[in-house]
């Protein structure tokens, strides 16, 4: 199955696609960001490490060949990512008059691989989940993703109950069937994801 | 395809957590954590405004430059956090905090233009400022020495809070990074009134995450830290902005968090920072005392107001002697406590009580003030307050304070002093301890006749109010009366709160008449004084229409709970407990005035109400489908009011006692329902509770009980029987009460009315008589109709 996603990705290996380019910033651009901010940093700061990022992307994932030893394409993502943070934090540590260069160098301690793996791992299902909801956003009825919405947010079977005028039963179903499709929609995306790994070969 | 499909990892260690294991709770929870934090596309659009830039400041999450459609006005976008908008409560009371925030304009206030829904999830509009937080800002200054600069921009920030304080919003985060300088060394305050929704729940993961605190630890003060909601008030901003000058002076924090939880509700309660002048020598000693005091762990140490707080940073630059020197009377007061050697832990336990259930002027936060009038409206159903003292004086103090404060932490430093002795040797208890700094107030009252000595008055007559010792309270609310009038005449917010609280002492002493004078001067002042929605002008006047109705002016309560019940509606702020309570209380009301029908009708809604908030086997339902049942009764709805009461009976008794009055207005309704199917019966119960009553000295209920007997034998045909009851009545009423009473009046004409009924005009004149002298004047319209009628 082609999806979306697939041809997105392998759009991206055309360096005059622009419009490939803006989905892929729209797509992943969170996910970066919400990364470099779980690695400690302020959000001015994550901008710049993923302007240095995108730009890397750009100028090699064209005629990149990734090599299947190494792991797939999130594994791919999250190297460049560490690059760029680990450049950025070198940077730092050579301006002396920055403020929070301690916690630069508390962060960038070697012990701490295993937790940006982890970190990464988190915020890729993250991306993962958000997109699925992207999508079913556009395909469900405004009104059940509003509910979906507010149970997300915490509010009561009962309460959406009474507000929405159905019953409790109804609540519990749309939640099944929108986790359900979502769930759904993950594997697919995870599965499109991957496929770019088979193509870059 | 189905969720368990395999993914298809293809090294199979690293197969990553996809959650779809998980719990359908855990999941949603999974589904907030991918979608609640900040971090849309920079540019592009959300909703109809165009992105132009992000802009991270500091720990605050992502910020959008954004150009507004229509204005094309460019403004700053702030993602919320999505929980705010959970409950249409939650929703409606954010955007009330908004509201509010939007309504200071000061030149040092960032401008909230309002708050949108884009994409599904809460936005707020700000004012777009090109600044640098302000430690960035002072970091040069400080290395060049500039430490009047700092101190000046500071000053003019502590003006700007005053400012919003002095309109009732608190800013409750407040740090370096929510303090802007722009190019022209101008500071602006931004997120005013937006703590409690910021987007950026990861800030402090180890506190927020558990939901105890939303802020920044380095700069909250110990009861916002501690997560004592209702002990946070002004001083809590205080306190922060101590914390940020703190460290704009020494480039250190003022208090560094341990990287243990448990630690840091240790160091928490016992903190004391160092001076700044260790850090940054160039700090000189009239600094080190400012900030010394901004940042006193108690907050009856620090600055009063922000105003204070400002005022001493202009004295400061202008070179005029600081307050911050002087010790205070509480300083004092604090010493005195320690050199009676009560253990510090109790000091710690004994502040905490005693302000826990002081609210000053400069408060304008009133979460403490609703779990009072949930009581307050909750108690009004017995009507009878003062009795519940015996059963109260039989408890433990230690019980009695976990129920008052309810804060764990109290808990915590109570269970730790049970080792702790007084001078004398003797076992530490509150009641004590109290006691003692009570007995020391006398003697000191010409050192200090200052704002000091009426605070602390305040404080202990508070205290004992809690301990339910109103007689004890009495002369420290009058001392604080008399000193406030003569330090702030006689309008003003202090000497309302002092009336207030005499007025309560003295309700609960049963000087009905004293209360409602004092109840309604402080609610006069706060009318003048506070803006025309002030949550504390709606808890006045609740408290003013129960005296009212506890004295029999049953038309000016009904006004006045009528008013008190459309501002609980208006102001979602408040709880919303209360909206049913009031609502009781003024069905009760006009029952009074002889308006049956609306009466049942306002209560049906109220329990209806109450069910839905409390649940089914809540006390405070228990007592108004009591309330109802009497209610059904006086309608001559006999059946129901039995199924009510039989209902009720069982919850109240287990969750009350068997002599509380509550519980004992229950059965005398069961009684009364009794009367016609089983009258032996019912006479028994009654003449059982007439005795309970009057060995309790309840002499309301004692009389409300005699009646019902005199009603129940007239029904019966029994004429000599009821005019006893009667008669017995009113020898209690005119034992009890002065020659003009109310309520003597009023049982003067039920016994005319009496003694009509059964034929005996002769004998009802005099008393209709001696009842119209009082009523004809200050009756209630239902009063004079029943005097007319016995004409």
């Amino acid at each position: 199955m082609k999806s979306t996603s697939t041809s997105l990705l392998l759009r991206l290996r055309n360096p005059t696609d622009q419009d490939a380019w803006r989905e892929f910033e729209r797509d992943y651009r969170e996910l970066l960001l919400r990364y470099f901010s779980r690695r400690g940093l302020r959000a001015s700061d994550a901008e710049d490490v993923l302007q240095g990022l995108l730009l890397d992307l750009a100028r090699h994932l064209p005629n990149f060949t990734l090599d299947r030893e190494r792991g797939r394409f999130r594994d791919y993502l999250f190297r460049c990512a560490s690059n760029a943070l680990a450049r950025w934090r070198e940077r730092e540590r050579r301006d002396e008059q920055r403020l929070d260069s301690a916690l630069a160098s508390r962060l960038s301690d070697e012990g701490l691989e295993a937790e940006a793996a982890q970190a990464w791992e988190r915020e890729w299902v993250d991306h993962h989940y958000r997109l699925a909801l992207r999508s079913v956003r556009r395909d469900f009825d405004a009104r059940s993703v509003e509910i979906f919405e507010r149970c997300v947010a915490g509010a009561a079977v009962e309460q959406l109950a009474r507000e929405y005028s159905v019953s409790h039963d109804a609540i519990y179903k749309l939640r099944q069937r929108i986790r359900a499709r979502m769930q759904e929609l993950i594997e697919q995306q995870i599965r499109a994801e991957d496929a770019l790994d088979d193509s870059i070969e | 395809m189905t969720a368990s499909n395999d993914p298809g990892p293809r090294d199979a260690g690293r197969a990553p957590e996809l959650g779809f294991e998980l719990g359908e709770t855990a999941w949603l929870e999974r589904v907030r954590a991918a979608t609640s934090a900040p971090g849309e596309p920079a540019t592009g659009k959300l909703g109809d405004y165009e992105l132009l830039a992000t802009s991270g400041r500091g720990g605050q999450g992502v910020v959008y430059r954004a150009r507004q459609p229509h204005t094309g006005r460019i403004v700053a976008l702030k993602r919320l956090h999505a929980g705010a908008f959970a409950t249409p409560e939650m929703r409606a009371r954010f955007l009330r905090e908004v509201e509010a925030a939007s309504t200071l304009e000061h030149p040092n206030i960032v401008a909230i233009h309002g708050c949108e829904v884009l994409d599904a999830g809460p936005v707020a509009v700000l004012q777009w400022i090109d600044g640098v937080a302000l430690d960035q800002w002072a970091a040069p200054r400080r290395a060049a020495g500039e430490l009047r600069s700092i101190v000046a921009l500071l000053a003019k920030v502590a003006r700007a809070v005053s400012h919003a304080h002095q309109r009732g919003v608190l800013h409750r985060d407040l740090k370096p990074s929510n303090i802007l300088v722009d190019a022209a060394d101008e500071p602006h305050v931004v997120d005013f009134g937006l703590a409690k929704f910021h987007g950026d729940e990861r800030a402090d993961p180890s506190l927020t995450e558990s939901g105890v605190f939303v802020g920044t630890l380095q700069y909250a003060a110990p009861e916002m830290a501690l997560g004592r909601r209702q002990d946070v008030d002004v001083r809590a901003d205080v306190y922060a902005l101590g914390a940020v000058l703190f460290q704009a002076l020494t480039d250190a924090h003022a208090f560094e968090v341990p990287s243990n939880l448990a630690e840091v509700v240790d160091a928490f309660a016992r903190r004391e920072p160092q001076r700044p002048s260790r850090g940054n020598p160039n700090v000189d000693r009239e600094l080190d005392a400012i900030v010394l005091m901004a940042l006193a762990s108690e907050k009856e140490r620090r600055y009063a107001s922000m105003a204070d707080f400002a005022e001493d940073l202009r004295r400061y630059l202008a070179g005029e002697a600081v307050q911050a020197h002087a010790p205070t009377t509480r300083y004092k007061v604090a010493k005195l406590v320690r050199r009676h050697r009560v253990a510090v832990a109790v000091t710690g336990a004994f502040a905490a009580v005693l302000i826990g259930a002081s609210i000053t002027s400069t408060s304008m936060y009133f979460a403490a003030e609703r779990e009072r009038v949930r009581a307050e409206g909750a108690l009004s159903a017995e009507q009878t307050r003062t009795q519940e003292l015996e059963r109260a004086q039989r408890e433990t103090e230690r019980e009695r304070i976990r129920q008052g404060a309810g804060s764990e932490l109290l808990t915590q430093i109570l269970a730790r002093s049970t080792t702790g002795r007084l001078a004398d040797g003797s076992p530490v208890t509150l009641r004590r301890a109290l006691d003692e700094v009570a007995g020391e107030l006398p003697a000191k009252a010409e050192q200090h006749e200052d704002q000091g000595e009426a605070w602390l008055n305040m404080l202990v007559g508070n205290a004992y109010l809690d301990l339910r010792d109103p007689r004890a309270a009495l002369p420290h609310f009058e001392r604080a009366v008399e000193l406030r009038r003569q330090l702030f005449g006689p309008e003003h917010l202090d000497v309302a709160e002092s009336h207030e609280k005499r007025g309560r002492a003295r309700r609960q002493l049963g000087d009905i008449e004293g209360a409602i004078g004092d109840l309604s001067e402080a609610l006069r002042i706060r009318r003048k004084l506070l803006p025309p929605g002030d949550g504390f002008v709606t808890v006045n006047i609740n408290s003013l229409a129960l005296a009212l109705r506890h004295a029999g002016r049953l038309d000016e309560a009904e006004a006045l709970f009528t008013e008190a019940l459309q501002r609980y509606l208006d102001d979602v702020a408040l709880p919303r407990i209360s909206v049913p309570i009031v609502r009781r209380n003024l069905a009760l009301t006009y029952r009074e005035l002889g308006r049956l029908d609306d009466a049942i009708a306002l209560h049906e809604s109220a329990l209806a109400h109450e069910l839905e908030l409390q649940g089914d086997s809540h006390p405070d339902v228990a007592i108004a489908r009591v309330e109802l049942a009497s209610l059904y009764g006086a309608a001559g709805r006999s059946e129901e009011a039995e199924a009510l009461v039989a209902r009720s009976l069982a919850t109240i008794h287990a969750s009350l006692g068997d002599l509380h009055p509550t519980y004992l207005q229950a059965r005398a309704l069961r009684a009364q329902v009794l009367s016609a199917k089983s009258p032996d019966e019912c006479a028994r119960e009654l003449r059982e509770l007439v005795e309970i009553q009057r060995e309790r000295r309840d002499v309301r209920n004692l009389l409300v009980c005699l009646n019902s007997l005199a009603e129940h034998h007239q029904r019966a045909g029994a004429c000599e029987f009821a005019l006893a009851a009667s008669q017995e009545a009113l020898c209690e009423a005119q034992a009890n009460f002065a020659a003009h009473d109310a309520l003597l009046a009023e049982q003067r004409l039920r016994c005319a009315e009496l003694f009509t009924k059964c034929g005996r005009r002769a004998e009802a004149e005099p008393q209709r008589a001696a009842a119209a002298v009082v009523l004809s004047s200050s009756g209630t319209s239902s009063q004079r109709a029943r005097l007319a009628a016995l004409e």
